[in-house]
């Protein structure tokens, strides 16, 4: 009876955090009329977005000054306590997006779905077991920055343990999984944010939005590895990248929610950072702006990736990028390795990869029919610069590393190529919406 | 909209959540999380005694009632299990020894410790007399 009783609470643990999740990522901390008053006009998503790039980044600057995650829940609590007096208090002035209340039951209903699917599985891969949760475990039990020193790869960043470690605290079970279950929500959260960059009925939005779930979906991604989380901020990033392009309003507000996914996946993966830098290559390329102000933005993410540097500099913590590369001759084991058969090689599980991720074949076909047709191809570029360079960084990342490449490729390209694959699911939502002006 | 398009939207959206819960094993998932506790669900993705010995460190945790986790020992390249003991972790009892994957013609050396399990000679749970 006991025990029937323990896991009928571990199943209403689990409806209790995806609803408490939802509604993180469904309410607004800010009034909408501060942003309109400052005339930028906001989709029904952006709100939610710039709260959660926040408070993620605020979960980091927390952990950077030592504050315990038992701190940071205390203040998290608080912060949610003054939110609720403030939400009741002003719920007249509160612009709520539209349709919220029918999108929100929807992503409920398959965040809950997919939350049992982790409670069951439970499985957690190698590089989990070895490297992320043991750094979650250590700020789960109130270790900081610095005590990182002592767990495995510990030149490895770190955000995806630490918003692990959070969202487990805060969940109140002893269960590891319910912080993973944040990667969930915001991974579903993701897709519904880049589906406001077409006008559709809302019934349609839900249909695409499950779809999207329905071929994204695969219990592989949240096996404790960080690459869904990389791919989720890229997702977001992705919308505001198109809009910047574009769309010559709210040129502040893309820039600076692009400036906060970028700063999330510095401290979510080493490579985050090559995928920074490819990011900025873009953005000086294709930003219609002046030299000077590309300068800034220039200098802007490499203060970001300076500061990442120097804080594990300042902890203690190993300032290598990766143990499976030597930096000072990467270019001659490069060339070394540059044969047909290793080509070959990656090749082939870049292939598999495409297989293995339906959404990724899937917009590889949206990407050649756009590719002929050159008004789309020539308003797109950018996409291909990116399809290019990411791939381009495969190959060079695993023609560079010292160690058996066939292990090497075998065991990392598809994470890679699932990591670097959001932006491109806007082949197929772009070619809809030009073809069906929507 | 009109009414007909409407019913065939929801109708669409019924048989997409449906699919996700099909995809997913949905019921059959429902049905375990609430008929087995965490660590049965947890013992039945992970091998027992062949490769991480994920099961016999859960199966040992819970026999002997264990807070603090033993030397892990695994004579197979893995993750070190310590991560079980996820709330406890911190510190590890030298006294007490788990050892994984022994292979058969590998000798143990007891070296001060008495077993209190032993499973097929493979996995063995130790401490120190």
């Amino acid at each position: 009876m006991f025990l029937y009783g323990k896991k009928m609470t571990e199943l209403i643990n689990i409806l209790s955090h995806t609803i408490f999740l939802s509604l993180l990522l469904f309410m607004p901390f800010f009034k909408k009329k501060f942003l309109i008053s400052k005339k930028i006009s906001l989709d029904e998503y952006d709100l939610p977005v710039l709260n959660i790039l926040f408070l993620t980044n605020l979960f980091l600057i927390f952990s950077i000054f030592n504050f315990t995650i038992s701190q940071v829940t205390s203040i998290f609590y608080s912060i949610i306590f003054i939110f609720f007096i403030y939400f009741f208090s002003n719920f007249k002035k509160l612009l709520f997006p539209k349709d919220i209340i029918y999108f929100f039951i929807f992503y409920s209903i398959i965040l809950l779905i997919f939350s049992i699917d982790i409670s069951k599985n439970l499985f957690l891969y190698w590089d989990a077991q070895k490297i992320w949760l043991p750094k979650a475990i250590s700020f789960y039990n109130d270790g900081l920055i610095m005590d990182l020193k002592n767990t495995t790869y510990s030149h490895y960043s770190f955000l995806g343990s630490l918003l692990w470690a959070f969202f487990w605290k805060i969940s109140g079970s002893e269960y590891e999984y319910f912080g993973r279950i944040f990667f969930l929500a915001i991974y579903l959260f993701a897709i519904l944010n880049l589906l406001s960059l077409i006008s559709v009925n809302k019934n349609i939005k839900i249909i695409l939005f499950l779809i999207l779930a329905l071929i994204t979906y695969d219990y592989w991604l949240f096996r404790g590895t960080q690459e869904i989380l990389v791919f989720s901020i890229l997702l977001i990033l992705s919308k505001y990248l198109f809009n910047l392009f574009m769309d010559d309003k709210n040129k502040s507000i893309n820039l600076l929610n692009i400036f906060l996914c970028l700063n999330l996946i510095i401290w979510t993966k080493n490579e985050g950072i090559v995928l920074c830098l490819i990011i900025l290559f873009i953005l000086i390329i294709f930003l219609k702006e002046s030299a000077k102000f590309k300068l800034i933005l220039s200098t802007i993410l490499f203060s970001m990736i300076l500061a990442r540097f120097l804080i594990f500099k300042f902890n203690g913590l190993d300032l290598d990028l990766s143990k499976d590369f030597e930096f000072s001759n990467i270019l001659s084991i490069f060339f070394n390795n540059f044969t047909i058969l290793n080509l070959a090689l990656i090749s082939k599980y870049i292939i598999f990869s495409l297989f293995k991720f339906p959404h990724i074949i899937l917009s590889m076909f949206f990407a050649l029919i756009i590719a002929f047709n050159k008004r789309l191809f020539k308003k797109f570029i950018f996409l291909y610069f990116y399809l290019f360079l990411s791939i381009f960084l495969i190959f060079f990342i695993y023609l560079s590393s010292l160690y058996d490449l066939n292990f090497m490729v075998s065991t990392g390209s598809m994470r890679l190529m699932l990591e670097f694959s959001a932006p491109n699911l806007l082949f197929i939502l772009l070619f809809f919406k030009d073809k069906f002006k929507i | 909209m009109s009414k007909i398009q409407n019913n065939i939207s929801l109708f669409l959206i019924t048989i997409l959540i449906l699919l996700i819960c099909k995809n997913t094993n949905f019921f059959k998932n429902l049905y375990d999380v609430t008929s087995k506790n965490h660590e049965t669900r947890q013992q039945g993705v992970y091998d027992f005694c062949e490769f991480f010995g994920t099961g016999y460190v859960i199966y040992i945790k819970n026999k002997f009632k264990l807070n603090s986790p033993p030397k892990i020992k695994n004579f197979k390249r893995s993750p070190k299990q310590y991560w079980i003991f996820s709330k406890h972790n911190t510190k590890i009892d030298e006294d007490k020894l788990i050892i994984l994957n022994k292979a058969k013609n590998t000798k143990l050396k007891n070296n001060g410790f008495k077993v209190l399990d032993n499973f097929r000679d493979r996995c063995f749970y130790m401490v120190k007399k």
